[in-house]
């Protein structure tokens, strides 16, 4: 977390709310992105970005400023949003986004985005969930491996050798055209 | 994107560095994928409506915030801080010393709503909810309309009431929005009789009971500032002679370009706030008769900003003066403007409105509440177009209320035929089927909502918030002036009674003698045979 971030944060947490708008403004695209990945429908993904940021404004005097990273927290707020709505939708199964059902189940799919990726879409669904969130967050949305480890309570070693594993697999498995389309994050 | 293709690249060769035997493939294959990728459809429109309520919502609000609704507490601080001054240098030291030193004193958290309380009382604590003598008392409440739509001497702006107006011209916008030339919009239109035909499911009505709520008026705590102004040595009279006072409105006014000036009704616990019209450009006033000057200055379409461009400036002027929100909804652009301007056949005549108002609706238990023409009720942030700064704030009151009890009628039919002659909303604009021709209106299934009403009786007035029906206007036939989107049925029985027995003002032709119409039966049955849809659907609390 850079330094101005912090400063903004700290001022947050004393009562200026004003400049949560900063954080907010900074964030806003990147999470909705996020889930808009896992959810594949714009009005879920508003939804629960709003649900991400209210929680985050809720609870910003609970995170520290000092050992913490700021967008790792807000991810994991995030990604704990997508999760909890699925786990609702589906009590009887450990799902947390929509590529944890079964391609009949999930009719909320924004159209134009079933179509494009109906190649790539079986291929992804046989990933766990580890697995399919590091794609998802080093493909699609270009974060580091230091920040996939954070968000996912994993160490970056570990985040690496993951995701070579499962580039090597999913390359075995798809046409040539089609992993390249995945790799591109269509 | 060459960037883009040589880091994609990059990351497959780490992988896997076979592929650098087919860079050229995978480059053609890469550029084409590149130009056909969809986006997330991340809208910003959604973004900024997101950002206004995080801002604006108390979520985690720690703060003790400044109010013109506070400042009579704070004056005598002041005064004790900065000595024997002037009365108006007193009063402009803590508008000044407020509006630009941030609140920084921490509080505990602050729950939903904490600006609005509701106590219970016994039943029908507020009396008779009806008006006793109607005819005089239309007379009255027009000489003596609701503070917060009287424009103050120094408002350049317009006004928005949101009294009962079942036709207004210039509505959701002050000082403009006017048709020019147009005929149809300057002359009285024929006179119509509408019948408002019910095409919902059958209604069940199950609550004999309900609450109705009244505002409790005044500002507390004035008692200091009381003294505070009798101590001082004003030259022309002693003050501390008056016995048993009180402050019953102070006006405060910033000095500086595009300032205010607030209006602050310790009686009614009003604070009303518009611009120092001595500060604002008034830009007409140097045209001098010069038609092309005002032509030139006229308000154009395209100066119109966006609904969320609109809702930001009045927010930022809440933000700004520390105005508490949280009994409100998120503010909503009123557009009613666009009704006429849609009508216009020569669309080049017409008057875009100067400003454009922003109601933020009081959430009375979750629900929106209503004024008396079935539009959302609130303070409203008149935002200049010219300028892009709100220009006054009206409706700003106190939100301490008492509940009581009140019979509330379950007797469906005489409910819908109230709706079908046109419900509360438009009590005063019903005529006869042979004073005039007959237009039916549909309207559809109701739902529960609450309504804001004034009630004057006896040279006092009310402010009460009663349980009602509003029937959704469905579709309206050419020709017909109903502006309405829903018809308003309150459930109070003497309100009922009240649209019953209602008196029309006599109606005069050219060339003949004062006609009045003959006060509706008890009954409230129409002339002309009811319509009721079949199915069910109940209406409870």
């Amino acid at each position: 977390m850079d330094k101005k971030e912090q400063e903004i944060i700290i001022s947050c947490q004393e009562g200026d709310k004003e400049k949560f708008g900063l954080i907010y403004d900074r964030y806003v695209k990147k999470i909705y992105d996020f889930i808009y990945y896992k959810t594949l429908n714009k009005d879920i993904a508003e939804d629960l970005t709003s649900t991400t940021f209210i929680k985050a404004l809720k609870n910003i005097n609970n995170f520290q400023t000092i050992e913490g990273n700021f967008s790792a927290w807000l991810y994991r707020i995030a990604k704990n949003s997508v999760s909890d709505y699925y786990r609702a939708k589906k009590n009887d199964i450990n799902i947390e986004d929509v590529w944890g059902l079964d391609s009949g189940e999930d009719i909320e799919h924004d159209i134009d985005i079933k179509k494009k990726l109906t190649d790539v879409e079986e291929y992804l669904r046989r990933l766990d969930k580890d697995q399919r969130d590091i794609i998802i967050m080093r493909v699609w949305q270009g974060l580091s491996y230091r920040e996939i480890s954070e968000i996912l309570g994993k160490s970056e070693a570990g985040c690496k050798m993951s995701f070579s594993r499962t580039i090597s697999r999913l390359k075995k498995e798809m046409p040539l055209s089609v992993f390249i389309l995945f790799i591109i994050g269509l | 994107m060459k960037k883009q293709i040589d880091e994609i690249l990059e990351d497959l060769y780490l992988i896997e560095p076979d592929f650098k035997n087919h860079e050229k493939e995978l480059k053609k294959i890469i550029i084409k994928l590149l130009e056909s990728k969809p986006d997330t459809k991340f809208d910003k429109n959604f973004a900024l409506k997101l950002k206004n309520q995080l801002l604006n919502n108390n979520v985690s609000y720690e703060r003790e915030e400044f109010s013109f609704m506070d400042m009579a507490n704070h004056m005598k601080k002041i005064y004790l801080a900065a000595g024997s001054f002037i009365v108006l240098t007193l009063i402009l030291i803590p508008a000044l010393y407020y509006s630009q030193k941030p609140a920084q004193i921490v509080k505990e958290k602050n729950p939903a709503n904490r600006s609005l309380s509701v106590k219970k009382i016994a039943s029908r604590a507020f009396g008779s909810l009806a008006v006793e003598n109607q005819a005089k008392s239309q007379e009255v409440s027009s000489n003596f309309s609701s503070p917060e739509a009287t424009p103050r001497t120094q408002s350049g702006g317009g006004s928005d009431t949101s009294m009962a107006a079942p036709v207004a011209f210039g509505r959701g916008g002050g000082g403009g929005g006017m048709p020019a030339i147009d005929e149809k919009a300057m002359f009285a239109p024929e006179m119509y009789t509408y019948r408002f035909i019910y095409k919902g499911d059958e209604l069940l009505l199950t609550e004999k009971e309900m609450e109705v709520l009244m505002r409790v008026k005044g500002l507390e705590n004035n008692s200091d500032l009381v003294s505070m102004v009798q101590d001082m040595n004003l030259g022309l009279i002693n003050l501390s002679s008056f016995q048993n006072a009180k402050l019953q409105n102070i006006s405060i006014v910033e000095d500086r370009d595009f300032g205010y000036s607030a209006y602050i009704d310790f009686l009614e616990g009003m604070v009303s706030i518009n611009e120092n019209w001595l500060r604002w450009r008034q830009p007409y006033n140097d045209c001098q008769g010069d038609e092309k000057c005002f032509q030139d200055l006229r308000i154009k379409e395209s100066d119109i900003p966006a609904d969320q461009d609109i809702v930001a400036i009045a927010d930022d002027f809440l933000r700004k003066y520390n105005i508490p929100m949280d009994a409100y909804g998120p503010g909503e652009v009123d557009n009613n403007w666009k009704v006429y301007y849609n009508q216009m056949e020569n669309k080049a005549d017409y008057f875009f409105p100067e400003s454009i108002s922003v109601v933020y609706p009081l959430m009375i238990n979750d629900k929106v509440v209503y004024d008396e023409g079935g539009n959302k009720f609130g303070p409203r942030v008149n935002v200049n177009i010219r300028e892009k700064l709100a220009s006054s704030v009206y409706g700003l009151s106190s939100r301490q209320y008492e509940s009581s009890m009140y019979e509330t009628e379950i007797d469906t039919k005489r409910i819908l035929s109230l709706a079908e002659r046109g419900g509360w909303n438009r009590r005063y604009n019903y005529y006869t089927p042979e004073e005039g021709k007959v237009l039916d209106i549909e309207i559809g299934a109701p739902e529960l909502i609450y309504v804001n009403m004034w009630r004057y009786n006896n040279m006092e007035s009310k402010e009460i918030i009663v349980p009602a029906l509003s029937f959704p206007v469905l579709s309206v036939p050419e020709g017909a002036w109903v502006y309405e989107k829903s018809i308003i049925v309150p459930l109070a029985t003497e309100l009922l009674n009240e649209i019953e027995n209602y008196y029309p003002y006599p109606i005069l032709m050219k060339g003949e003698e004062a006609v009045t119409s003959e006060p509706a039966k008890e009954t409230g049955a129409l002339p002309v045979e009811t319509s009721i849809g079949t199915g069910s659907a109940e209406i409870g609390n």
